[in-house]
């Protein structure tokens, strides 16, 4: 949760203060009380939660370092002076307003396919938690 | 702190992959893999977010951030609900005894 609060900050440096909000609002309220759900409704008192690591940690954090490493030569390659700033992040007003205009403007079909995206996200899951409870029962007695 | 060079936003971005690359590749609970994924979703935000500063007008990279939000929070509770099926029919999250369809 520090973690996403602290991303939502790094968002206001880069001068996005809407989206900032927004991530907030998303992930501290929504995305993290499903995992805290999840995670609870997933607990067994009879058997120790699974928390252990697999057995190749060792590969798996080479590789992760390694790409890491390799992302950094990459960026320390680049010169962004030719990519210059069009405007400082402070001076602007808020961004909720272009956002908005933009979003009801030019960006009009890709913003209602994604309510019609979180729709369809939403009525799927609930219909797969709630559906074909007594088949699995039906599966779990028989094996 | 008026102007942070976008190389350190794409470093942070980078440390954020590695880290939900890792997380995804070590960890054996399922629920454990869907948070590395949203740290992952999350160093491409940034990236995003970055780049959109050299884009004032449009903003198309904050506009791009926002979509990406957008199916973030759906994949998440798509994923979740998957969770919990897949626990109330096998009893367990590890992800290596999860192998039914292995050939």
């Amino acid at each position: 949760m520090v973690a996403l609060i602290a991303i939502a900050a790094i968002y206001v440096f880069a001068g996005a203060d809407f989206l900032a909000i927004a991530h907030i609002m998303i992930y501290v309220g929504g995305v993290l009380v499903l995992i805290l759900f999840s995670i609870m409704l997933t607990r067994r008192s009879d058997h120790p939660y699974p928390a252990s690591n697999n057995r190749s940690v060792w590969t798996a954090s080479i590789i992760t370092i390694l790409t890491f490493f390799l992302l950094c030569s990459l960026i320390l390659k680049i010169n962004f002076s030719t990519l210059p700033l069009t405007a400082s992040p402070w001076i602007a007003d808020s961004t909720a307003q272009s956002l908005g205009k933009l979003l009801m403007t030019n960006h009009i079909i890709a913003f209602e396919l994604a309510g019609i995206l979180l729709m369809v996200a939403l009525m799927g899951a609930s219909w797969i938690a709630t559906q074909h409870q007594e088949n699995s029962e039906n599966t779990k007695n028989n094996g | 702190m008026d102007n942070i060079p976008t190389a350190h936003f794409l470093i942070l971005a980078a440390a954020l992959l590695a880290i939900g690359m890792a997380l995804v590749l070590v960890k054996k609970n399922a629920i454990m893999v869907l948070m590395g994924i949203e740290l992952m979703l999350n160093a491409a935000n940034i990236n995003l977010v970055a780049f959109s500063r050299q884009d004032a007008h449009q903003l198309q990279g904050q506009l791009m951030a926002m979509f990406v939000l957008v199916v973030a929070a759906a994949e998440a509770s798509i994923a979740l609900a998957m969770v919990i099926k897949v626990f109330y029919h096998f009893k367990t999250l590890d992800l290596d005894e999860l192998s039914e369809l292995k050939g």
